[in-house]
């Protein structure tokens, strides 16, 4: 048990440090793949296209790899600290991991118009888990003896095809608006739906209560039986899991050199999972009062299988096949431009993303200079959820129509990746045509 | 895509894991020492299902009103109706074609037969065949007065028997009435044969009426142990309701009377006590079923208690032993004209039940028990500590302690510095009865300290009391359907369990 415990958070700490989608793009406006923040962000030239681009980023809330690890004063041992951890985690942390590739985004200019196609292959993974479920698990549930603690994580992890079709319009010299509409090709989908279970254990002698209603399904993976778990992918590069996702954004020109931006990404959004699915469904509730010693008294004999089976029939998970619907995460943005000069550009970002329930704010202020006419850089400040010390930086590099640029939203993580909570990083190859 | 976001990743990694990699090799893991609660025992159980259990001999049962008493019972006496008559083989000389003469079976009237056989010898003076039609009245099967043929040829002795099982022999009239016809067939001539001899042998009844005369039945003085949970328990007993009873069961339809001879309970100590009573001085009448009742029981109980007899001073001194000579006389006042039935099943059974309701105080009642165990797993422990929660219903303070022996026997510890009270007795008011319930929390702890010491138990000797409330001096009634819940709960500390 404390093995697991231990690999568990062991684990966790390692992604610790890193972070989801790169926000430093956003800032990046000679980016064809800017506009996945915003389709109302016009591109300068006539034809673009995104050959490849590739972004990784992982994050724990929940806490850093030095909150586990400490050193131990005065020599060269370090100390696996989980109560430390456990004492930074929120009530409820999240994990994520994602990573996204972009291919063969294309945008054409006519006129005042832009439309546009894309593809990415998206592979998205999130979980929460409450901070009562690592007290549980390392403290023991003395600590709340009295009160009814949720200990079910909820998760989610999905692969999907993402194929774009945008168009934007520059209305007139103060406004430009976009919209994307995108249709979604579901891989693959494990995720919980319903996602309570509880423990109360009562203060008169510790009688426990365990309450669930918990969902795992699945899609393209073969978890095996309610009895017999396993996991297997099942992978296919088309199925009829299909979805749909819709961007839209403005963008206004208050003066010469100041402009504000609002948009949404995946306002509407929705994958519907009916390709080889599998749902297990635990719904119920057992409480455990002790054994009943008056059989022992009267001649019986005490039926511990009985009860350990009374338990795992109320607890069970229940196999069924009915299809469901997933969820991508939606962000919206709002942001200030401003260029005071030509080559010299500050931003501010706020931002919100609403995921599984959730709400995971976060800002970002940005500058970015170009450098002659083949060079772009750029450096940002932002903060998330629970992160506060992140410095970003980013790269553009013009060579004609090639445009080869790199961007991370925290590269203090490489520097310092005890104290790091979240990493990303993307680059990508573009060409780009007047 | 795949391996270029691999890739990817394997770079980040790589930076982190440099970063990283010093610290995880130089790491010292640390003590996992989580406290866990949770529920041991939850038990809820009346004190019927524990004497179903315990008291295997039943010698604590129920009265009507859910009082437990201690019963002890014994067949002090059974007899059936061999011995008490018997009919004698009778002959019968039938001198003339119509005889009617005296009751050959003096005293009784009525026998149903379930045995037995009817002979005849007659002589023949003439020559030639002969036919003789014997009829006796008092003689019947199935409703039909008996009527036989006897046909031979003399001259000679012509002789034969008649089965009578299954034949009514009734002499209510206090006679019997014979008659023949004889002829001789060649000459057509009714004529008169002599001798001419009846014998009834072998006769046995299924029911027989009359008048038995006395009869003493056999009885031999005996003595009971009364071993039970009473001499296991010192139980200061209220013993104003105790009772003995004397109970016949008598299907006789005869008057029947019992003598005793000798009653007396005999303590430990070897004093003997005699039970006295006007009640048994005189003997005892048993009731009997009327003529007309045959196969019913009749039960007579003769019950001494504190107002007709010495039983509670005799019981009060905690008797072992219950001694007693018996006599039985059937028609114990030899009146002739009593009539009565007995039927080859009729029986008489004197039981004797001692009641002593449980109604008393116990001062201290301590039992131990020891049981081997192995506690060498508790080296993943750090500390303990038992919560128990009791509602009790029955009138009993139960107290706990528990010692923890090593390999040599030796005293490693004790569950607690003094025993606990584990469960408190409900209050009881004046008349003994438990008023509601009474609910007990406790709790035990083994703290760190002493909790290393006891991985070197080998056994257990669990030591409880049982008393009664206010430190055993409050007289309680014990009813059956009193409940004991306990739950137990147990808080542990753990550490570096794998």
């Amino acid at each position: 048990m404390k093995r697991l415990i231990l690999s568990v958070t062991l684990a966790l700490a390692v992604f610790s440090g890193f972070s989801q989608h790169e926000l430093g793009l956003y800032f990046m406006p000679g980016t064809i793949q800017s506009q996945r923040y915003n389709p109302a962000f016009l591109q300068d030239e006539k034809i673009n296209i995104g050959l490849i681009s590739l972004g990784t980023g992982v994050g724990n809330t929940g806490f850093s790899f030095g909150d586990l690890i400490l050193p131990v004063s005065g020599t060269s041992q370090t100390e696996l600290d989980v109560s430390n951890a456990i004492g930074i985690m929120d009530d409820m942390n999240h994990l994520r991991f994602r990573t996204a590739l972009d291919a063969m985004n294309v945008s054409v200019k006519l006129r005042d118009l832009q439309i546009g196609f894309g593809y990415q292959a998206i592979a998205d993974a999130y979980v929460n888990y409450p901070k009562t479920l690592a007290e549980l698990a390392w403290e023991g549930n003395t600590q709340f003896v009295g009160r009814e603690v949720d200990i079910a994580p909820g998760f989610q992890a999905q692969a999907y095809h993402e194929f774009a079709f945008s168009a934007g319009w520059s209305v007139n010299s103060f406004l430009q608006a976009g919209m994307r509409m995108k249709y979604l090709v579901g891989l693959a989908n494990i995720s919980s739906g319903n996602q309570s279970a509880t423990v109360l254990t009562d203060p008169s002698h510790y009688a426990t209560t365990i309450t669930t209603d918990y969902v795992i399904r699945s899609s393209m993976i073969d978890m095996g039986t309610p009895d017999d778990v396993s996991f297997e992918f099942e992978p296919s590069p088309f199925t009829q899991n299909t979805g749909y996702a819709v961007d839209a954004g403005l963008v206004v020109q208050l003066t010469k050199r100041i402009s504000v931006a609002v948009s949404g990404v995946n306002l509407l959004n929705s994958i519907n999972w009916q390709d080889s699915v599998t749902q297990f469904t635990s719904n119920g509730s057992y409480t455990f009062t002790g054994v009943d010693a008056g059989e022992a008294l009267t001649g019986g004999e005490v039926d511990f299988e009985s009860t350990l089976d009374s338990i795992s029939e109320r607890l069970e998970f229940v196999e069924s096949n009915e299809n469901y619907t997933s969820n991508v995460p939606t962000q919206v943005y709002a942001s200030v431009h401003f260029n005071p000069i030509n080559s010299f550009r500050l931003g501010a970002l706020f931002f919100q993303e609403f995921y599984r329930g959730e709400q995971f704010p976060g800002m970002m202020i940005s500058a970015s200079k170009d450098v002659g006419k083949i060079f772009t850089a750029g450096l940002t400040y932002s903060m998330r959820k629970r992160s506060f010390e992140n410095l970003g930086a980013n790269i553009m590099l013009r060579g004609g129509p090639v445009v080869l640029f790199m961007v991370t939203d925290n590269f203090t993580a490489l520097l310092s990746p005890r104290s790091a909570r979240e990493f990303n990083l993307r680059w990508g190859l573009n060409v780009a045509l007047k | 895509m795949k391996k270029c976001s691999w890739l990817l990743l394997l770079l980040t990694f790589s930076i982190f894991s440099c970063s990283v990699s010093e610290d995880v090799e130089n790491l010292n893991t640390p003590e996992w020492e989580p406290d866990f609660s949770f529920a041991l025992i939850d038990t809820d159980v009346s004190v019927s299902e524990l004497l179903d259990e315990w008291d295997t001999e039943q010698t604590i049962r129920v009265d009507e009103n859910g009082l437990l008493f201690i019963a002890h019972s014994a067949d002090i006496f059974s007899a059936d109706g061999e011995g008490i008559y018997e009919i004698p083989d009778v002959s019968i000389p039938v001198i003339d074609s119509q005889l009617v003469g005296p009751n050959p079976f003096d005293g009784m009237e009525l026998f149903t037969l379930k045995e037995g056989s009817m002979s005849y010898a007659v002589d023949l003076a003439l020559a030639g065949d002969h036919s003789i039609t014997l009829r006796i009245e008092n003689l019947s099967s199935e409703g039909e007065v008996f009527s036989r043929e006897i046909v031979g040829s003399g001259p000679g002795r012509l002789e034969g028997e008649w089965d009578l099982r299954g034949s009514d022999l009734d002499f209510r009239d206090d006679s019997i009435r014979i008659s023949y016809t004889a002829r001789h067939l060649p000459t057509d001539q009714q004529i008169l044969v002599f001798p001419f001899l009846l014998t009834m042998e072998n006769l046995d009844f299924s029911y027989a009426q009359g008048n038995f005369g006395q009869h003493e039945f056999e009885v031999q003085a005996e003595s009971i142990e009364m071993d039970s949970l009473g001499n296991e328990v010192e139980i200061e007993y209220l013993l104003s309701q105790a009772e003995l009873t004397l109970r016949t069961n008598n299907s006789f339809g005869i008057p029947v009377r019992l003598n005793i001879d000798e009653l007396s309970l005999i303590t430990q100590e070897g004093e003997e006590i005699d039970i006295e009573s006007e009640v048994i001085s005189n003997g005892i009448d048993f009731g009997f079923p009327a003529i007309g009742e045959a196969g019913v029981f009749k039960t007579t109980e003769v019950v001494l208690n504190e107002q007709n007899s010495n039983i509670h001073t005799a019981l009060s001194l905690q008797p072992k032993t219950i001694r007693y000579g018996l006599n039985a006389q059937a028609h114990p006042d030899n009146d002739p004209d009593e009539i009565g039935f007995i039927t080859d099943s009729s029986r008489i059974d004197v039981e004797m039940d001692i009641y002593i309701p449980l109604f008393g105080s116990i001062q201290e009642f301590s039992r131990r028990d020891t049981f081997s165990i192995s506690l060498e797993d508790l080296e993943m422990g750090r500390y303990a500590r038992f919560k128990v929660v009791g509602e009790n219903e029955i009138p009993l303070d139960i107290i706990l302690q528990a010692y923890f022996l090593d390999e040599q026997g030796q005293i490693i510890d004790s569950l607690s510095q003094i025993p606990f009270t584990v469960l408190e007795s409900p209050e009881v008011d004046a008349n003994g009865e438990v008023v509601g319930s009474k609910k007990t929390e406790t709790t035990i702890e083994i703290e760190e300290a002493r909790f290393s010491r006891l991985v070197d138990t080998e056994s257990i000797v669990m030591k409880y009391s049982l008393a009664t409330a206010e430190n055993g001096t409050a007289a309680a009634k014990f009813l059956s359907e009193s409940k004991l819940d306990v739950k137990i709960g147990l808080q542990v500390g753990v550490q570096n369990p794998d």
